[in-house]
């Protein structure tokens, strides 16, 4: 992605997606995407925004799977619009719900 | 499409088994369309062959699918990066709503959800050298 299409400040809990018409297969439903099915050329742009929320602080460690992770639960919101020929799926404003959002701060693999 | 973290029992090499039940649920789920990256499928490993980051070592696996895709789901105490060896800022949302559907001047309401990542950091290739870099997930 474009460094500036994002941005991220895990001390006050805020961050930012935004890209404009990225190209992306149309695999119609998930049981076709994930047998690697039939796919169509179309586009997406999506608008998201990480703040508010509990904006509660966790930490976490597993070395296990070699990560350790620090982050910043927020609420979330997203805009969103696919487009494939004439067909349009557009977000409705107002409808996002957070399930579960965070920035955060990861360590990985030889970094951990 | 919502899938209970104990939906999943740990399998070899880290990867995570879905059982055919809750796959069949979990694509009920998708109505309508499915607009996916394919950063976190099997051929993302292929891809980081050829330089650039390289997918998280575990993931979850389907099967009878013996592909591991290299992703966990947006949970508490998962790893939400889908690289590894890599340093730096994470957001994750997933996120529930509505969106409208219109083709031809017919329009319908349809419900989404979607999981959208983003990775910003320095990281190790698969050609061994250090760089930087913005990945997304969508």
């Amino acid at each position: 992605m474009p460094p500036e299409s994002t941005m991220a400040d895990l001390n006050k809990g805020i961050a930012m997606m935004r890209w404009s018409r990225v190209p992306m297969p149309d695999q119609q439903d998930l049981m076709n995407a994930l047998n690697n099915g039939p796919a169509f050329p179309a586009t997406v742009s999506f608008d998201v925004r990480w703040s508010g929320g509990m904006q509660k602080r966790k930490t976490l460690r597993n070395s296990q799977h070699r990560f350790a992770l620090q982050i910043m639960e927020t609420a979330a919101t997203i805009e969103w619009q696919a487009e494939r020929g004439d067909l349009r799926l557009t977000s409705d404003a107002g409808t996002a719900k957070t399930v579960y959002a965070f920035v955060g701060r990861e360590r990985n693999g030889i970094f951990f | 499409m919502r899938i209970p973290t104990h939906a999943f029992h740990k399998g070899h090499a880290g990867a995570r088994s879905l059982s055919r039940r809750q796959l069949m649920r979990m694509a009920a789920g998708a109505a309508g369309t499915a607009f996916l990256s394919r950063f976190w499928m099997p051929s993302f490993t292929q891809a980081a062959a050829m330089g650039g980051p390289k997918p998280i070592v575990g993931g979850i696996s389907m099967p009878p699918m013996k592909e591991t895709f290299h992703i966990f789901l947006p949970e508490p105490g998962n790893e939400p990066s889908t690289i590894t060896d890599f340093d730096g800022l994470i957001a994750l949302s997933n996120v529930q709503g509505t969106c409208t559907r219109s083709r031809g001047g017919v329009s319908s309401k349809l419900v989404y959800d979607v999981d959208l990542r983003f990775m910003k950091g320095r990281y190790r290739g698969a050609d061994g050298k250090e760089a930087t870099g913005t990945f997304g997930f969508v």
